[in-house]
């Protein structure tokens, strides 16, 4: 008998010839000679029949269930985020050289000047954040690495203070990601739309509110993609990838599908759309920075030309830098006209002046002047 | 050889085609608790680790030990619990007694094989109750499959350990089987398997 204490020790009585041969585990002239036993000993054979009846038990009520049906393509599409595109794999392999980008790149040190502050509080689940590394359009960006790091960092670090009780810390990550799938596809060649759909997780993410913007240049699409929480901008992810998407509006139902909410549209020739889950319309217009014309009847102290401000989000990321200077009492930004309206605060007049504000939006990034 | 020689299309593939099994493997690891998360961690391990698979090798057998050592590094300490089985379980086999099933038949069974025909569930509760390197043992048989000597090398241990493993176990799943359909009634308290 095997000794209950201590199981794992083989011995001979342990090492069954029925169960062996009920595995198929004998061969050549063990198994003979078994099959010459069993031929002659009724009992033996009864054993074996049990045996072999009981394993077979064992192994139906082990058998696999069938997976759910979308369940084999999260697994794809996992694969599909953590594969290099290098044919012979390497998985972590840094990403290759990139040619020098068009100018565009604004948002890319937007996030990474932001993700400094983040930094320190990076959380940890390597396994579930997208990787730096792998080889999506956006990463033949030179910058498209430190930006994809830095606006990870500040997506999870914000959204983390946004949501907190409403959605676990670990699905974060994958939130981010599902939400550039959505986008790639969307805003990707059709091949890539019809990639398998996302994974149900992403409903996790109510409050994160994301946004695309793009710019039609040559007929092709340069796009980019924003997160918002309900506090402002958190995060973006540059598409260094000119696509074609003469499509685009007719796949927006896709989207809706998917659950979620297209706000707006516009202008022609851009591509500028305020989308996401779980929230009404006019939730998320409330969150808009508002565009503002200009007002005859309370007109600006200053009125800043601002050409890169190309989208909401742009015009969002402007007002709150200059509500931030001394002196400045209201901001109001115009996407259509690229002109950010600035009221001073009476007792403070002085203080901040139009070339103060031009560098302080020139010294993040924008164009103004 | 530590070969490069797989693409994407072929691991997408293996792992897809293994991919029911795996996950019912990591079920029965992690008792359900950590299913998904151990599923896509081995993906993710696998992938990471592609360059040190060796061509021509068994895929299946490596990506199972990804799994195996993976569930023991991260989640065999988390995941030890004392192992529980709601009252309501245990005596709801009552309401499994359907004329017609051959449950109405137990009382007349000795036999451990028709027992596990009859009780997949108080089977699978007793699988959850071995020690887990003989549930490991058993799962990678009678789940994935594999060779006594596939299973030596997933587990790293002697093929004598995991035959005496897998005797071991499917004694105590028969004794359980017993024991749980005497307790139950269905087994005169003198039957003897």
């Amino acid at each position: 008998m095997n000794t209950p204490g201590n199981p794992s020790q083989p011995d001979e009585e342990n090492i069954d010839p029925i169960q062996q041969y009920v595995d198929g585990e004998l061969s050549g002239g063990e198994l003979a000679s078994f099959d010459a036993r069993l031929r002659s000993d009724g009992e033996l054979k009864r054993r074996v029949e049990s045996e072999t009846e009981f394993i077979g038990a064992v192994r139906d009520a082990l058998s696999p269930e069938p997976l759910p049906a979308d369940y084999e393509n999260e697994i794809r599409a996992l694969i599909g985020r953590h594969w290099s595109g290098d044919e012979s794999t390497a998985v972590e392999r840094a990403p290759r050289p990139a040619p020098m980008p068009a100018k565009r790149s604004m948002p890319a040190k937007r996030s990474a000047s932001k993700s400094r502050s983040g930094e320190a509080r990076r959380s940890g689940d390597d396994a579930r954040r997208p990787a730096a590394g792998t080889q999506r359009p956006w990463a033949r960006h030179p910058l498209s690495r430190v930006a994809a790091i830095a606006a990870t960092l500040l997506i999870v670090v914000s959204a983390v203070s946004l949501l907190r009780d409403d959605s676990p810390e670990s699905d974060l990550p994958w939130i981010v990601a599902d939400s550039i799938d959505v986008f790639s596809r969307a805003l990707g060649s059709p091949a890539r739309a019809a990639e398998p759909p996302l994974r149900p997780k992403l409903k996790k993410c109510d409050y994160l509110t994301v946004h695309c913007e793009g710019e039609r240049r040559d007929g092709k699409l340069n796009p980019c993609i924003l997160f918002k929480g309900p506090n402002g901008v958190i995060g973006y992810f540059c598409l260094d990838d000119r696509v074609d998407d003469t499509e685009f509006f007719e796949r927006e139902p896709v989207l809706v599908e998917r659950g979620y909410t297209i706000v707006r549209c516009g202008p022609p020739g851009a591509l500028h759309i305020w989308i996401a889950k779980g929230l009404t319309p006019e939730m998320i217009a409330a969150m808009i920075e508002p565009s503002a014309p200009a007002d005859a009847d309370n007109p600006a102290d200053a009125e800043i030309h601002v050409e890169s401000m190309s989208c909401a989000g742009c015009a969002h990321h402007i007002a709150r830098i200059l509500r931030t200077l001394p002196g400045v009492a209201d901001v109001r930004c115009s996407v259509e006209e690229r002109i950010a309206r600035v009221w001073f605060d009476d007792s403070a007049k002085g203080t901040t002046t139009r070339t103060t504000i031009v560098d302080a939006l020139n010294r993040v990034g924008h164009i103004a002047e | 050889m530590t070969g490069q020689a797989i693409n994407r299309e072929t691991f997408e593939r293996i792992v897809l085609e293994n991919l029911p099994v795996l996950h019912a493997y990591a079920r029965r690891l992690t008792k359900g608790r950590s299913t998904d998360d151990l599923v896509q961690d081995t993906v993710l391990k696998a992938l990471r680790s592609l360059g040190q698979y060796r061509a021509g090798t068994n895929f299946k057998a490596w990506i199972f030990k990804i799994m195996t050592n993976h569930y023991i590094d991260n989640y065999r300490k988390r995941d030890r619990m004392p192992s529980e089985v709601p009252i309501d379980e245990v005596f709801g086999l009552e309401s499994r007694r359907e004329p017609g099933t051959a449950l109405d038949d137990v009382a007349t069974v000795t036999d451990p094989a028709a027992l596990a025909r009859v009780l997949p569930d108080p089977l699978l509760r007793a699988l959850d109750a071995l020690p887990e390197t003989h549930r490991e043992t058993v799962l990678l048989r009678d789940l994935g499959g594999f060779a006594y000597k596939e299973i030596a090398d997933i587990l790293e241990c002697p093929i004598g350990t995991v035959m005496s493993r897998l005797h071991y176990s499917r004694n105590e799943l028969k004794k359980t089987l017993q024991s749980h359909a005497r307790a139950e009634g269905f087994l005169p308290e003198s039957e003897e398997s």
